[in-house]
């Protein structure tokens, strides 16, 4: 009568009754000791690959910030890695009226330095700074990107960006362009290109130019954010720390804005480091092999570092496969997969001199400790 | 006039009385004035309401007087709102003003009546009263709020669509964690304060609010839907015309309505198979005699039919709708209320004949009418105040998990460090910008407030306390319980029941539980009751003729179980003891003659069809293998084998006692033997229906016990054949049950016996008795209960012929004697011994001198020599000592007993208490408590009938899972309504008491401190023994009181390793559960039970499960699991509960683990942004992690991680201890997780940044440092890696394809999602600190970056891993050994059969154990412990048995010590029994 009701029955498969297939692994001596053979098996020449295309790097930096203090950071040469190069400071005050963050004269910083074998393109120039927070939280997102792609955004849209750099103190207050504090406090020092002094003989040379440009520094999706700004010349002023380099602080016809799109310095400025301590690229040559010998740089010296405790430097190098220069890989993977293969053994030895034995039930809890089953 | 005014004076007079000062009785004295007003100064009546309320609406209305106290205002108020007046008669008027006068008269003496018997009622209580009008187009109004009666359709949603979303947004925010994710959220969209965007907070907050409150809507959306296809149902309701002719008759037609459109006071007709709409009233049923039937399965789950009887007055008047519509009477009911199985109210019928109304002329809604074609009902109950509504509404306890605790503080500990973490870093970015900020030029203008500075670090932090951790949590929780609900190991064959989760969110609890308090009957045994041995005479007889069938059923269930070897030895145990028995009973079978194999077919015919003891009609159902009696238990074959075994052959068939009434009717033992069987046969209340296709009988019982009586009687040839409210026929075959097989039989008779009054069973009065009129004129008393109430009741024997009114007193003084000194054995041995104690008075020499006959041995079935009597009845004291003998024996024997009494009552007598008993039933107050009353004068100076005894059979596998479950630390408490001594067998039968534990019997009779103080001293002194306590409902009545002892109580019931509660009701069973729920606030507490009387209990306890029993669906309904069998508790705790325990925990240490990890690598970033906030990460990318990119590992974990395998923890149910030490998920994991967490944070952000030239001077990208985003997408990278295989495989053990799934998924997902993202990212966004656009790509390709990542992930996750060897080496768990254990399936199987042992013969081994072990050493252990299989094991696989000696042996030791200890308590104990006992 009643219509046949179906069963209930659960489906009995695999996945309902939860017996899918599974690995149970246990983690013990025996099982992981494979694990970590192979591991420092595999790490450990990776590493001294790592070391390797990071020792190939050529690399020197010279620390700058007291132009005459003869510090230098590093100088990885691949010939001659541990003897010092051979670097030699001098220190004039220019007067300029060029970009400068301070009403003193400008120093104009001579370095000259040896390099001991030929350095293949590609080779780059870098300026490093530290103790500079370019990733603080005010810093970092004080631009407006609207404005650096050339838009002509009004003042009350660039406050929330751009904060206290948005607008100057006139009335009625002109749009500061660049806006931002990111842009407002530029690394303006300049890098001469390279000369040649005396070749790897010692023998001068009629002072020949090794040709550095700040050309293809920036990355080419950067490239696509700025434009040339459609402000007119009268609503804007460069920004406070600029004005030195514009007759009267102000844009004029003769001094128009820059170009954003096309100066690589400013968007490779303008693309934040995400720690304290970085380096950006400031030239590069592509082409030129640079020869053995000794070298003439010199460095206007306009970004004032010391008032907040920071350094300056002045890098030139080569890259690997693996970019720059760094041994910490190449050592962290050795260190790991030494510590592995030690590890692999120590486990080892232990499972042949005391084996776990399987499960002996008669050391369970239950069986020790006389409490919670009583009788048994 | 004056008629009135006595009428006043003597409401007033019954007012003063202290009971019956109440308001409506004001409202009934000012109506009556107007009355008398009415009919004095306005004859016509046109002014007067009540006039118009006749004229206007009815014309033969009689004036019907309410005899009820209280009623007269609503006919009043109902008359003022009728607007409607269709012709007024004067002479009509009169007529009603006369009819009222007259009624008035037999209201003052209904009100007499009524105050002379409601004492002590309510003050408060107020009747409603129904009018009948057919003719009505208004509805009436309910007095009690003075506006109409309440529509009838109901409401089960609860909320409504305006106030569905305040209710909805206070009950989310009143979690804590929403709040605070609220909080977060607001301050967030601040412009301005928050590091890391505005919205990431309140888009997901509103995501998981939403999808909870989506989740609550859709609910609630389906329950508006029920009820609007419930409220739209269609019945008929009556309509009233008048005829177009001279004579205007009115006509009654049927309508359809909507239920919805029903009213209080409606005429309905129901027809068969229809649903009843509302509460009705029977008036007129079309079935025999005004019966008519329903199925009650959608109220209280009870699947039998319940019949139900319109009075006879009623269903006489009303049989067409044209009768209806001119029936005219005055209802008075109850006030709604959910008592389901009570109503009172009366009906005044037009002729002033006041009828009581019982609950058998209820109809309530959601019951179905069955097997009658049609009824006629009133409504009476609409709406929300049906019983069925009543009874729904009010289960709202909500159940949180106790794990709930434990993430609440780990949420305030995260969130006390977040507080901390942010107030930290607020006070190291204002040293930095005193320090050096103010030189640092190129940052000019932050001056960020302190307040905006900390809320900025709350958010970026905030997000370590995970937002989606509850929403996440429920869904792995319904995965949990899919996998419950679908487990097939759960699922019970015969009756077709899966297991079924009612509740998802206290899973975990399952795996947790420390006590379990279990309901007896139908929850341990099947509530199949057997009736199984008789006592009439002073002789006891078996009645084993389904014993055959049974012992099949046995076998073949053994086998299965053998197969599943779960039991081994216990199986083989009593398989013997079983076969050992059924020789006895071929034996036996053999004597008789083949009048038992015809019986034994007969039977088993029976048995078939009538299995099921409650039965729907077999038209609806047909015979169904449901209820197939399909095992005898263990307990009551072992104990018949012992009788045998022992010599002693008292017990015989009750074929041989058939023989005796056949062939020896007239000797006193015959005579009283046949009595006693018409007893059984008439004593019931059970309604036999006749297959017309087959012609067999089915019964309608109340109760399964009712059912094993009739049938027995059935199968002893006292056929019940019919029976209606005035009389029972009996077919009584006088060759006993073989005569049923031939019709024509001429032995056989039929007799018809008048039933004179039916005192129903009630728990209370835990007896019922009939009255009946014998066919030779004489009147009897047939009573039967519960043995102790009947005694009380039996007249002294030693004064019988002296008896008078009332003379039992002497006896019955001594029968309290005798039951004191019963109670005041307290041991173990307390069946054994109280049958003594009974018969120590004069008595006792009787039975001995009847075993010096010898005759006891001189039964023998041979009608040709009957001519002495080989059953002699020596004296009524003999025969009475001897029937509390065999009562007592049968207790022992874990049978339900119940006493027969009987009485022959003079025609004087029962006129004189009929008269009473009349009155107390149409009492309309306290009916119950009245009857009572009157049944106690009638109920007394009994004679002894005879006994019975039922078998309760226990369900299979009872004693193996309460084995299982105790040494799973569980302890177990049995609540149940049972006699002490039934229940102290019952839990020796289902291994609850084991023959070497210690008893305590707790008992009111003594000084409760004194024994509590004793116990715990014997307990503390016997820490290793197995201790039961026991103790009855009466004592823990006085333990209630008083608050001390009740903490004494608690107190000794946690020491024992069980506790037995007996006697006890719904209310106390609730209260055990709570006091220790209350006392031990950390552990778990499971109550199981199957029953109405359960639901207290399983509401109050943590977990309730509900067993999908016998007795309905009421328990499971409410409960928060149901299960079929008891055994599934196993199932259900050790596998799925520790699972699931497992499952959240991991799961819950994961979510905080990966919130934390990844969190917390913002605060590690701070040191290198100056303490400034900024975010490391784009905020979307941000608020993306914890729902895309970490969630599917831990969920993975948290639906499928299986630490140990199904029949691991099966098999070794001590693994279970886990949950109860909250070993999985406590502070001190919870600790070593967040080390991780916070160690894999500080490597995660330090490798990469080595790598970048912080400390090391350089870093190695061509085009210079990275940006924020580069730098974020490295460290962001290298936390999805670490956080994936952390959880997906070092912590998970069980890796199926899922977990490779949903880790690559993830991953994957990563890498797809910052794929499109550096695509589509917009260039232009005006706040784009983050540099997204093209990074990926670049990146993405640069084996730099895979390297870096790479490392990153095998730094933070090597140390992990050795810690994991590390512990797996030294500091291993049990967890850790079964897991390898499980590796090889031989030696877990040898494991689990080995410790499946029964401890009992571990004990029996021990002698041997011990004494191999003194001389031998761990060979010997070996041989001991692991036979034959264990040295080619060891042999073969890896690991080596021989080491570590010196802990085998250690260890072996201690055990063969404690071994030892016990077994010289035992010593001692069997040698002087007593010393067993406490006190």
């Amino acid at each position: 009568m009643a219509p046949e009701t179906k069963s209930r029955e659960p489906a009995n498969t695999a996945f309902k009754q939860q017996r899918l297939k599974a690995w149970q692994p246990i983690l013990t001596p025996k099982t992981v000791l494979p694990t970590f053979f192979i591991v420092g098996v595999i790490f450990a020449p990776l590493g001294g690959l790592l070391l390797w295309a990071s020792n190939s790097v050529t690399e020197l930096a010279i620390d700058y910030t007291y132009c005459d203090s003869r510090e230098f950071i590093s100088a990885t040469f691949p010939q001659v890695s541990s003897s010092q190069p051979d670097i030699k400071w001098s220190r004039e005050v220019v007067a300029t009226e060029e970009f400068k963050y301070t009403n003193s004269g400008v120093w104009r910083c001579h370095l000259q330095f040896r390099v001991p074998s030929e350095l293949k393109p590609p080779l780059f120039i870098y300026y490093r700074l530290t103790n500079f927070y370019q990733n603080h939280r005010s810093y970092v997102k004080s631009f407006n990107a609207n404005q650096l792609k050339g838009v002509a955004v009004p003042a009350d849209q660039l406050k929330t960006s751009c904060g206290p750099m948005a607008v100057n103190n006139d009335n009625p207050p002109k749009i500061i362009y660049p806006c931002g504090l990111i842009a407002n406090s530029i690394f303006n020092d300049t890098i001469s290109n390279l000369t040649f002094q005396q070749n790897a003989d010692g023998i001068p040379t009629n002072n020949e130019t090794y040709i550095l440009l700040s050309k293809d520094i920036s990355w080419p999706s950067d490239r696509q954010k700025y434009g040339l700004t459609s402000y007119e010349l009268n609503q804007i002023v460069p920004p406070p720390d600029w004005a030195n380099a514009y007759p009267n602080g102000t844009y004029t016809a003769d001094a128009p804005p820059p170009d954003l799109s096309t100066n690589e310095l400013f968007q490779v400025w303008m693309r934040t480091a995400g720690l304290p301590d970085f380096r950006k690229l400031y030239s590069r040559n592509d082409t030129t092999a640079l020869q053995a010998g000794l070298y003439d740089v010199s460095i206007d010296y306009r970004f004032p570092v010391t008032r907040y405790g920071g350094t300056k430097a002045f890098v030139l190098s080569t890259v690997s496969f693996l970019g720059g220069k760094n041994s910490f890989l190449g050592l962290a993977y050795i260190a790991v997969g030494i510590a592995c293969v030690v590890l692999g053994a120590i486990f080892t030895a232990r499972h042949l001199y005391k084996p776990r034995k399987l499960g002996d039930h008669t050391y369970l809890s239950w069986n020790n400790t006389q409490g919670h089953t009583n009788g048994n | 006039m004056s008629s009135n005014n006595d009428f006043k004076n003597e409401i007033v007079e019954s007012s003063l009385s202290p009971t019956f000062v109440n308001l409506p009785i004001d409202h009934s004295l000012t109506t009556i004035k107007e009355h008398n007003e009415g009919t004095n100064d306005n004859e016509s009546g046109i002014n007067n309401p009540v006039n118009d309320l006749a004229l206007g609406r009815s014309l033969t209305w009689p004036p019907v007087q309410p005899h009820c106290p209280s009623q007269s205002t609503s006919s009043v108020r109902y008359s003022t709102d009728s607007s409607v007046h269709v012709s007024r008669s004067p002479s009509l008027s009169q007529r009603i003003n006369q009819s009222l006068l007259q009624k008035r008269e037999s209201l003052k003496f209904a009100a007499k009546k009524i105050t002379s018997i409601v004492i002590g009622s309510k003050e408060d209580i107020i009747f409603r009263k129904i009018p009948v009008i057919p003719e009505k187009t208004n509805p009436l109004i309910d007095s009690k709020t003075n506006s109409p009666f309440i529509s009838n359709s109901i409401t089960t949603s609860r909320y409504t669509f305006f106030n569905f979303l305040p209710k909805q947004l206070y009950a989310q925010f009143s979690k804590i964690a929403n709040l605070y994710f609220l909080f977060v959220a607001v301050i967030q969209t601040v412009p301005g304060w928050s590091p890391t965007g505005q919205f990431t907070t309140l888009i997901p907050l509103s995501v998981f609010l939403s999808l909870a409150i989506a989740h609550e809507g859709f609910d609630d959306y389906r329950r508006h839907k029920q009820d609007t296809i419930e409220n739209n149902k269609e019945c008929s309701v009556l309509n009233v015309y008048r005829s177009n002719d001279a004579t205007s008759q009115r006509l009654g037609v049927w309508r359809k309505t909507k239920w919805k459109n029903l009213r209080v006071g409606d005429l309905v007709n129901v027809k068969a198979q229809e649903w009843v709409p509302a509460d009705l009233l029977l008036l007129h049923s079309k079935g025999e005699k005004g019966i008519c039937f329903v199925e009650t399965a959608a109220l209280d789950g009870e699947t039998n039919l319940k019949q139900k009887q319109a009075l006879k007055d009623t269903n006489n008047t009303v049989v067409s709708p044209e009768a209806l519509a001119n029936f005219q009477a005055m209802v008075c009911t109850e006030n709604p209320n959910q008592d389901l199985y009570n109503f009172d109210g009366s009906i005044e019928l037009p002729d002033g004949k006041i009828c009581a109304l019982s609950n058998d002329q209820i109809l309530l809604r959601g019951t179905i009418l069955r097997n009658t074609p049609e009824i006629y009902g009133l409504v009476i109950f609409t709406g929300e105040e049906t019983k069925l509504r009543m009874n729904a509404s009010k289960n709202i306890r909500t159940k949180a998990p106790t794990i709930q605790h434990l993430v609440n503080k780990v949420v305030i500990i995260i969130f006390v460090f977040v507080i901390f973490l942010s107030i930290f870093c607020t006070t190291m970015s204002e040293i930095w910008n005193k320090r050096f900020w103010k030189n640092a030029w190129y940052i000019v203008g932050i001056t960020r407030p302190l307040h905006i500075s900390l809320f900025a670090f709350i958010i970026l932090f905030n997000t370590m306390i995970p937002i989606s951790l509850y929403v996440t949590m429920e869904i792995i929780k319904l995965v949990q319980v899919y996998f419950i609900n679908k487990d097939i190991n759960m699922y019970h064959v015969e009756t077709d029941t899966p297991a079924e989760a009612r509740t998802s969110t206290i899973n975990e609890e399952l795996g947790q539980v420390s006590y379990v308090f279990s309901d007896k009957t139908g929850t341990l045994t099947d509530n199949i009751m057997l009736f199984r041995k008789i006592s009439v005479g002073g002789r006891a007889f078996l009645h084993d003729l389904d014993l055959g069938d049974i012992e099949k059923d046995e076998l073949s269930q053994m086998s299965y179980q053998r197969q599943k070897s779960i039991t081994r030895k216990r199986d083989r145990f009593s398989y013997s003891s079983i076969r050992r028995h059924f020789r006895n009973r071929t034996l036996d079978s053999l004597e008789t003659s083949e009048n038992i194999q015809m019986e034994t077919l007969h039977r088993r015919d029976s048995t078939l069809s009538n299995g099921r003891f409650s039965m729907i009609a077999p038209t609806t159902t047909g015979p169904s293998p449901l209820y197939k009696c399909d095992s005898i238990s263990r307990t009551t074959i072992g104990s018949i084998t012992k009788d045998g075994k022992d010599g002693d052959p008292t017990i015989h068939s009750t074929m041989n006692l058939l023989s005796i009434i056949q062939h020896k009717s007239h000797t006193p033992f015959g005579e009283k033997a046949r009595f006693f069987l018409l007893a059984i046969a008439l004593c019931h209340t059970c309604v036999p229906e006749i297959d017309p296709i087959t012609n067999d009988i089915f019964y309608q019982a109340a109760s399964p016990d009712e059912f094993a009586l009739v049938s027995a009687a059935k199968e002893l040839g006292y056929v019940v054949m019919d029976r209606s409210m005035s009389s029972v026929s009996l077919l009584i075959n006088n060759n006993g049950p073989a005569g049923l097989k031939d019709p024509n039989d001429a032995t056989k008779t039929h007799e018809t016996y008048q039933i004179l009054n039916v005192i129903e069973f009630s728990s209370k009065r835990k007896r019922m008795s009939v009255i009946y009129r014998l066919p030779n004129g004489k009147i009897c008393l047939l009573c039967k209960g519960a043995d102790s109430i009947i005694l009380e009741r039996l007249i002294n024997p030693s004064e019988k012929l002296g008896k008078g009114k009332g003379a039992s007193s002497g006896m019955r003084e001594k029968l309290n004697e005798i039951n004191l000194k019963g109670n005041i054995r307290v041991n173990t041995s307390i069946h054994r011994d109280i049958a003594h104690i009974i018969t120590t008075d004069n008595i006792t020499s009787s039975p001995i001198s009847f075993n010096n006959d010898g005759k006891r041995y001189s039964i023998t079935i041979d009608p040709e020599h009957s001519s002495t009597d080989s059953f002699p009845i020596y004296d009524e004291k003999w025969l009475y000592s001897e029937t509390l003998n065999h009562i007592q024996q049968f207790a022992t024997e874990g049978l339900r007993t119940l006493l027969y009494g009987h009485r022959y009552l003079e025609e004087d007598e029962y006129n004189e208490w009929n008269e009473l008993y009349q009155e107390a039933s149409t009492a309309i107050v306290d009916r119950q408590k009245k009857l009572e009353q009157i049944a106690e004068i009638i109920e007394r100076d009994l004679e002894i009938t005879g006994a019975t005894a039922i078998e309760d059979k226990l369900q299979n596998g009872v004693p193996e899972t309460i084995e299982k479950l105790r040494r799973a630390g569980i302890r177990i408490w049995m609540l149940t309504g049972d006699k002490r001594e039934t229940a102290i067998n019952i839990g020796y039968s289902c291994s609850l008491i084991k023959n070497h534990s210690i008893t305590i019997i707790i008992d009111q009779c003594f000084d409760l401190n004194l024994t509590f103080k004793q116990a715990l001293e014997n307990i503390n002194a016997n820490k290793e023994r197995h201790v039961v306590a026991v103790v009855d409902g009466a004592t823990l009545m006085v333990i209630e009181q008083d608050a001390v002892l009740m903490e004494k109580f608690v107190e000794l019931g946690i020491l024992c390793d069980s506790v037995i509660c007996c006697r006890v009701s719904p209310s106390q069973k609730a209260l055990v559960v709570r006091n220790i729920r209350m006392k031990l606030l950390d552990t778990v507490t499971l109550a199981i039970g199957d029953g109405a009387n359960d639901i207290a209990m399983i509401q109050e306890a943590h977990v309730g499960i509900g067993i999908t029993g016998k007795e309905g669906l009421q328990a499971a309904r409410t409960s928060d699991y149901s299960i079929a069998q008891f055994r599934f508790l196993s199932n259900l705790l050790l596998v799925h509960g520790r699972w699931s325990y497992i499952r959240v925990s991991k799961f819950i240490l994961g979510t905080f683990y990966k919130c934390m990890c990844f969190y917390l690598t913002q605060g590690v970033f701070q040191l290198f942004t100056g303490f400034s906030g900024t975010s490391l990460y784009e905020q979307w990318t941000l608020s993306f992690y914890n729902t895309l990119f970490s969630s599917l590992p831990v969920m993975v974990i948290g639906m499928f991680e299986k630490d140990l395998n199904y029949k691991t923890l099966l098999g070794v149910p001590e693994l279970y201890t886990q949950g109860q030490r909250n070993a999985a998920f406590n502070l001190k994991i919870f600790s070593s997780w967040m080390t991780d967490a916070i160690a894999h944070a500080i490597i995660i952000v330090m490798i990469p940044f080595f790598l970048h030239g912080i400390i090391y001077k350089y870093e190695f990208r061509s085009f210079g440092s990275p940006q924020l985003y580069e730098l974020g997408l490295t460290v962001y990278t290298c936390v999805v890696f670490v956080v994936t295989f952390k959880i997906a495989y070092v912590e998970c053990h069980n890796w199926t394809t899922l977990t490779h799934v949903t880790s690559f998924l993830t991953l994957f997902g990563w890498f797809l999602y910052q794929t499109i993202y550096s695509f589509v990212y917009p260039i232009d966004q005006a706040t784009a600190t983050y540099d997204v656009r093209g990074v990926f790509q670049r990146d993405g390709i640069k084996s730099a970056f895979w390297i870096t990542v790479i490392l990153t992930t095998f730094i933070a996750l090597i140390p992990n891993i050795l810690a994991k060897v590390g512990k797996n080496v030294f500091n291993f768990t049990d967890v850790d050994k079964y897991q390898a254990i499980e590796k090889d399936d031989e030696y877990l199987q040898r494991i689990i059969d080995e410790g499946a042992l029964d401890t009992d013969e571990r004990f029996e081994d021990n002698d041997i154990q011990t004494g191999k072990l003194k001389k031998g050493k761990k060979k010997l252990y070996v041989e001991n412990y692991n036979n034959t299989s264990i040295d080619n094991y060891s042999k073969n696989s890896d690991y080596n048995l021989d080491d570590d000696d010196e802990m085998i042996i250690q260890h072996h030791k201690k055990y063969v010590e404690r071994q030892q200890t016990q077994t010289s308590i035992f010593d001692t104990s069997d040698v002087n029994s007593s010393s067993k006992s406490l006190i």
